[in-house]
Order: structure tokens, then sequence, then C-alpha cells
């Protein structure tokens, strides 16, 4: 049976170092320009009484991707748990960007710009950069089960610190593929409370696109069929109308024969 | 007085330059205070400077008096892996390759986990550039240093250190450079012996310290009011992020692209007092007229009313570093004024008070 | 009854030739271009770029198609239009007989002026679909990163749909020119008499002589 992995950020041992962020770009040669990471620190509640956190603003590995399901060349596919990327099919149409509720993956020189997961390093059964590096040890990674449960655990620990400690990704979409342990509410963080499969991307991929299609190439295969009957009736018609002017001569020679005679 | 420093003696037999053995009760070397014999030549002059791999203009208060010392030099010799601030002010640049480019010493760590590591070149010098051994010996050579210099490599000094132990550079190379012990307790050897680490009269952990009283100072430390900032200024208060390192990595592509410049924190409401917002660009001007920035404005409820905070490393004035050149301001320009702690020779930095101008 | 020669009524003018046939590789290219880029098994068609850019390309001389037709006869192109807007009572009696037509009778339908009743139906939604698949089209290419899920579903979906109405016109149309002979028309710009007299005799009774040409066959 397939793995389902998962990743849990644990935002109460994160020091907002971005280690993970350089590890990352490294590791994954990305362009120094660009970034499958990003971190901001926000501010929580009014002097004297306020705290800090690190925000982490990085690909949530939806388990019901919005970016997967709109993907037209299949860039974007799941991979036990992981949404995972295949730049040479990209074609840069950039609908992830639009569909993704986290408005995560952008278009970098032509290719969709995310995390990948570090497939490669995964494959062989290694764990991602971030996760090795985070000198905090705030990032894990391995199997979704025991990743949650771990992160459950650090919840009852931080719950007397702060009251509104949540994992954030355990049934959202399906389940996200990276875990938060978010220190307040999701709001706090400028992450929805519930996110959905938005249901217009859902009836534009499941029904409207393919029934465009279909009907399409429906539309050829009757026009096909119905030519061979409409040509010959045509035809038979216009003979007929190259008869006919005899005919309807001969009929009108008659009648005037009978009008004469009658 | 300083004879526990353990520290040899300077040219008059008595006496050194930077006060170790007579200005300060204990400690060793208190490098700022090596500036000032520059410029007055008491207790005795100083004339030449090695300035190797330290950013003199961000790691020493009062830059100034600093460059007023080197004026006076009759040689600046910089040796250095960055083309930094100081070096437009050496008479010669050395520099140095890059820790991927050359051999180290071996870095040895004890304690809880011994290791020996080594270090290596991972590729050859990529510029003309020389490894911190090479140049050290090159100079030791022409100053009547050959004792020292022995060894003609860096490979045949460490395959003779790690001799040793019973090592050799290969053997070390098999075990992925490093070679790790099993380690003890940090107090383990001293019970065995039932000695103390501590080098008090009586042994222990002194809070009332006799040794002090003995030379006439306060035997436990006594809180001293320190002086408030004027009005219309704010304490000068410096850090760091885990983003950068001291003053060395502003201009590495990788770092810099995450922090290019550092912004000054101002206390949001303060901020609004000065009519200034989040984003805004100022100039901060210290107590001597100093000027350093321009400077972004952080906002934020995270500090007090009375004072402003910057990290540490920034304000660049050197232009072959071109992407940390004149980026934010630099809290080293801006500390011209520095306390001195009578028994280490410490310096506390942050007794400057700066003021918060609108830029342009 | 047999004549060496034949004749000819001229049908369509240099003008609407020349738009319809800028008209027909463009709409073939964005069509075709448009399938690479959603269809999956396509993908490594697609990837890089290059057909997006050719449908983005293509997109010009189809958008500017009114415009052009506007410039070059700007009566015969109001006309067209107001004729394709103005159904009459043997328009509606011919729709009631558009099951017998789609299958090749002509005979006991109501006569035809210049475009007949379906011709009509064609060009009035070939137009309005032409402005949803612009607009959405215009959407999608530079709204892409700010339209949020359900603008990007929305213009999408709306593309789709143009899509195939454009389309299954397109192949209607393709149909009709076939089975009633009438491609002569709009390649030379004449149609045989015959054809004039047995699809549109209203329009040929009311045509000026010298609209009728006789040619010899040899």
């Amino acid at each position: 049976m397939a793995t389902r992995y998962a990743y849990s950020i644990d935002l109460d041992r994160c020091i907002g170092c971005q280690a993970c962020t350089v590890a990352c770009k490294t590791g994954n040669e990305v362009s120094l320009t660009d970034a499958y990471i990003s971190i901001t620190d926000i501010v929580r509640g009014q002097a004297p009484n306020f705290w800090g956190s690190f925000a982490h603003h990085r690909c949530f590995h939806c388990n019901d991707a919005p970016c997967v399901t709109v993907c037209p060349t299949g860039t974007l596919s799941k991979w036990n748990g992981l949404t995972i990327v295949t730049p040479e099919k990209c074609s840069a149409c950039g609908y992830c960007t639009d569909a993704c509720p986290f408005k995560v993956p952008h278009i970098y020189e032509n290719h969709v710009s995310k995390c990948i997961a570090c497939l490669e390093l995964v494959k062989d059964g290694g764990t991602p950069w971030c996760a090795t590096t985070c000198p905090s040890q705030a990032i894990k990674f391995g199997e979704r089960e025991q990743v949650l449960a771990d992160a459950h655990a650090r919840i009852a620990q931080l719950k007397p610190r702060y009251p509104n400690v949540q994992v954030y990704g355990e049934t959202q979409l399906g389940g996200l593929g990276l875990l938060t342990i978010l220190l307040d509410k999701p709001s706090a963080y400028g992450l929805p409370e519930d996110p959905q499969m938005p249901l217009t991307i859902d009836v534009w991929q499941r029904v409207v696109q393919p029934a465009s299609i279909g009907l399409t190439v429906t539309a050829i295969a009757v026009t096909g069929l119905s030519y061979i009957i409409a040509r010959r009736q045509h035809v038979r018609e216009k003979m007929q109308a190259h008869a006919a002017p005899s005919a309807e001569e001969s009929k009108d020679v008659q009648s005037k024969e009978k009008q004469d005679n009658g | 007085m300083g004879e526990e420093a353990g520290l040899p003696p300077g040219p008059t037999g008595k006496v050194r330059a930077d006060g170790a053995r007579e200005k300060f009760l204990r400690g060793g070397t208190a490098i700022q205070e090596l500036i000032e014999p520059m410029i007055t030549g008491k207790p005795y002059p100083i004339k030449g400077l090695v300035s190797y791999g330290v950013s003199l203009f961000h790691t020493l208060p009062n830059v100034p008096r600093t460059k007023d010392a080197l004026k006076n030099l009759d040689l600046h010799l910089a040796i250095d892996v960055l083309p930094q601030d100081h070096i437009a002010w050496a008479d010669v640049v050395l520099p140095e390759a890059t820790y991927l480019e050359r051999y180290d010493e071996l870095w040895t760590c004890s304690h809880k986990t011994p290791y020996i590591a080594l270090r290596e070149p991972a590729i050859e010098p990529m510029y003309d550039t020389k490894p911190g051994w090479w140049i050290a010996r090159e100079l030791g050579l022409r100053v009547g240093l050959e004792d020292f210099f022995k060894w003609k490599t860096a490979e045949e000094y460490l395959i003779l250190r790690l001799s040793s132990i019973g090592m050799n550079l290969d053997k070390l190379r098999e075990q992925q450079g490093i070679v790790i012990q099993k380690g003890k307790p940090y107090l383990a050897d001293f019970e065995k012996e039932n000695s103390s680490p501590f080098t008090t009269t009586s042994g222990k952990v002194e809070l009332y310290s006799e040794a002090l009283e003995k030379a006439k100072m306060k035997p436990m430390p006594e809180y001293e009011a320190t002086p408030e900032p004027p009005a219309g200024f704010f304490r000068l208060l410096y850090g760091r992020s885990p983003v950068h390192t001291f003053a060395r990595t502003q201009n590495t592509p990788l770092l810099n692209e995450l922090m290019p410049e550092n912004e000054v924190w101002l206390n949001d409401e303060a901020a609004t007092k000065l009519g200034l917002k989040h984003g805004d660009r100022v100039m901060l001007e210290n107590q001597d007229g100093i000027k350093s920035g321009p400077i972004r404005v952080k906002a934020t409820p995270r500090i007090r009313q009375d004072c402003v905070f910057l990290v540490h490393g920034f304000g660049h004035d050197a232009p072959r570093m071109t992407r940390a050149h004149k980026r934010g301001a630099s809290d080293a320009m801006l500390q011209t004024k520095y306390k001195l702690d009578p028994i280490s020779g410490g310096a506390g930095l942050r007794v400057n008070f700066v003021k918060v101008v609108r830029e342009g | 009854m047999a004549s060496e020669s034949i004749r000819l009524v001229r049908r369509y003018l240099p003008t609407q030739r020349l738009v319809h046939w800028i008209g027909v590789p463009a709409f073939l290219t964005l069509l075709i271009s448009g399938i690479v880029l959603i269809v999956p098994p396509l993908a490594l068609v697609a990837a890089g770029g290059t057909t997006q850019l050719i449908h983005r390309i293509a997109v010009v001389p189809f958008m500017l198609l009114p415009m052009l037709y506007f410039v070059l006869n700007r009566k015969q192109a109001v006309e067209l239009l107001k004729e394709s807007f103005t159904y009459t009572r043997d328009d509606i009696e011919w729709f009631k007989r558009m099951p017998a037509y789609f299958l090749g009778r002509t005979k006991g339908l109501p006569p035809q002026g210049r475009i007949n009743a379906g011709q009509k139906l064609h060009h009035a939604s070939t137009f309005l679909m032409f402005n949803t698949i612009g607009a959405s089209g215009f959407v999608l290419w530079f709204g892409k990163g700010n339209l949020g899920y359900d603008g990007l579903a929305l213009a999408a979906m709306i593309h789709d749909l143009s899509m195939l109405g454009l389309t299954v016109l397109m192949i209607g149309h393709l149909y009709f020119t076939l089975v009633y002979d009438a491609l002569s028309g709009m390649l030379r710009g004449y149609v045989t008499e015959e054809y004039a007299k047995m699809e549109h005799p209203k329009w040929l009774e009311e045509l000026p002589e010298n609209e009728i040409i006789v040619k010899s066959k040899t």
C-alpha cells in the first residue's frame, strides 16, 4: 500500500531564520529571484499583551487540490499525499495561479513554481531539505498518521500558553499534506477557516469542459452520418427540377387545351 | 594587576597598549583600546596594523576616530575574502581565498561530543587569491619567522598534527573528514581529581568576590543608573537577524535576496507622533551629529517608546560589495560613544542616542 | 434544353470573400491550438508555451474581422447584421421545416431571400458568441492571477461553451455548404442560377439583370 506522506510545521518552534527557504532554494536549484517558501512575521494582540509568530506561505499539498483539478496538461498531480510537479509538461497557462485558495503557485520563466516536495529525495527514502535543515526542528516529514499524532501531542502541550492553538489541515480540502500548528485562529494568519473545492471549478472541469469537447465530437459524427442522406436527397431534388420544367410545361399546355376545348 | 591574564608584556616590558595589564583587572585584549595609541602614540606608538578578516568600521565603535588612526599609520595591511568597507583605507590588500577554496586549521570541539573535523578545499581558487596559511607563511618567511613555518604546505602541517593522534589525512578523509570521540560530562575530570574548575580562592562560585574586594572594586555588582536619552532622541539598540551573520553576509546573493537591508524598529505610537508610518525612509543622527541612512521605518508595538533597534551589519560603504553598498543604516557608525567595564575591558555600546529624521 | 453554356449568378463580392477567408484560418488556428491547450494527452505539444503564443497571435485577425468588414464595406456589414437579426413569418415557417432541410429537402419550404432563415440564425449566433468568446478570452489572457477561482472558472466556462457553439455552427456551416453545392459562391463569387432558383428564389427575382452572367462550359 502506498504511503501517505505529510509535513508538519510547528509555529511555536519556528524562529523565522529562513534556513528552510535557503536550503530549499539551494537543494532544488531554484532561481535566485524565485522561491518556494516565503516567511513573514505577524504580531497579534495589542500592547502590552501581544505576541509574535511566523507565518509560512508555501504549498499546502491539498488532498482535493484545485490546482491539480484545473491543470490542463497534467503538470500538477498527486503522489502519495503530495502535490508534485512534472515541469516538462507545463504550458504556463496560469490556471493554477487562480485556482489555488492559498495563492501559492506562480509562473516563473514559463513554468509553474511551487514546492516540489523534494520528490527525488523522498522517493529515495530521504527527507525534504526544509525538514532536514530546520535548526529548531519545527518542520517534520513522514507518514501522515504519525505526523498528525505528533502534532496533536504538541497541541496538548501548547494549550495552556495559546488557548486558540490548533492543527490546520487535518480535514480541510480532504486533508492538507502540510499540517501547521497555528498559535491562533486561521484568520490571524490570513488563512481561510474551511476552504472547499470551489463549486465553479468542479462544474467547469467535471461537466462543462468535457461536455464541450464531447458534444463537438458528437456534432461531427452526427453530421458525418446525415451527410450521406442529405446529399442524396438534394441531388434527387436537383434532378427532379431538371425534368420538372417539361412536365410542368406539358401540364400547363394540357390544362390550356382543356380550357380551349372546354 | 594583569598578570593573571597570562599575556606577554608590551615592548616597554610593562604596559600593553590595549590596557590588558593596566587598565582592566582581568580579561584579554580590548581591541578598541588599540585605536587611541595609534593617534596619541601613548603608552607607545603603533604604526602598523594587519586587519585579518575583521570589518574594522563595523566591529569597532567610533568610526571617525578609527579613520583618524588609520591616517597615522605607516602601514595598513588588509587581508580579507570580501572587499569590505575598510580596504579602501588599506595600503596593501591581500585577497584571501574563501573557505571553499582553501585548507584551514583542524576544527576541534571538546566537551559533550568531542570531535576533530577536516576543513579542505572543494575547488581551486577561482581568482587571484591565496589561502590564509599561505599568506601567513610567505609573510613570516620574509620577516625572520622561518622557525615557525617549517612546513611547506597546509597538508604537510595537517599530517604532522594528525600524527599525534595516530591519524593522517587519507584516514581522516575515509571517515568523511570527521573523528568523533566519546564525550564525558564537563566536570567529570575535576570530580575525579577532586579539584575545582573555578579559579576563585574558595574554589567555589562566588557571588561575593573577595578578590575584587582586595583589588578595591565592588565585591558585588551594584546598579548604576545610565543617562537617559535627551528629549527628541531614542536609545540606539542593535542586535541580530537569523538571516545574516555580523557584517559579512549582506552581499551574499541568497541572503541578500531574503534581507537586502535593515529597518529601524520604531514603536508604532512613537512613529505616529513623529508623523512617520511603516515603510517611510529616514536618516538617523546621533548625539555627536553623525548620520547614517537612509533606512526604512518598521513601525511596531514590539519595542519600547524610548528606543530604536537596528540589525547590525548594514549601511556598508563598500562599492565593490555591489549588492550591499549603501543599503540600510550602520549601527557601528552611530556608536561614537561607549562605556568600558573596568573589570573585563568589555565595551558597552548601547549608550548612544539617535534622532529619527524624515529623509529629504 | 441542353446548352453549351451555364448561367451564373453573382453571390458574394470580393470584400465578403476576403473577410470570410481571413476568418477561416484564424478560427481553425484558434480551435486547434485551443484544443491542444486543454486536452491532457496533447500536453507535450502545449508545453513550453508556443501553442499559447500561436493561440494569442491568431486572436488578432479573428477579433479584428468585424472591424475589417466595417472598414471595407460599411453598407454590407451593417446590412448583414440587420438581416441576421430580422425574422419574418416565412422564417418561422422555414424553422418548422428545418429537419427536412437538414436532410436535404428544399421543396415545400417557403421561398427564401438572400440568406435563408437558417443562415440568419447562424450569423446572429456566431456574432453573439464571437463577443462572448472574445470577452472571456480577454479576461483569461489579461486577468490571469487576479481572477480567483470563481472568476477563472466562470471565464473558462463561458469560453468553453462559446467554443462549443461556434464549432458546432461551423460544422453545420460546412455541412450545408457541401450538401447544397454552395462553395463556389464564396470561392469564386458565383453560384449557378439553378442553385439560386432552388435555394434563394426571392433573391433571384429581385436581382438586376447584370448580376446574371452566361458562361460557356468549355
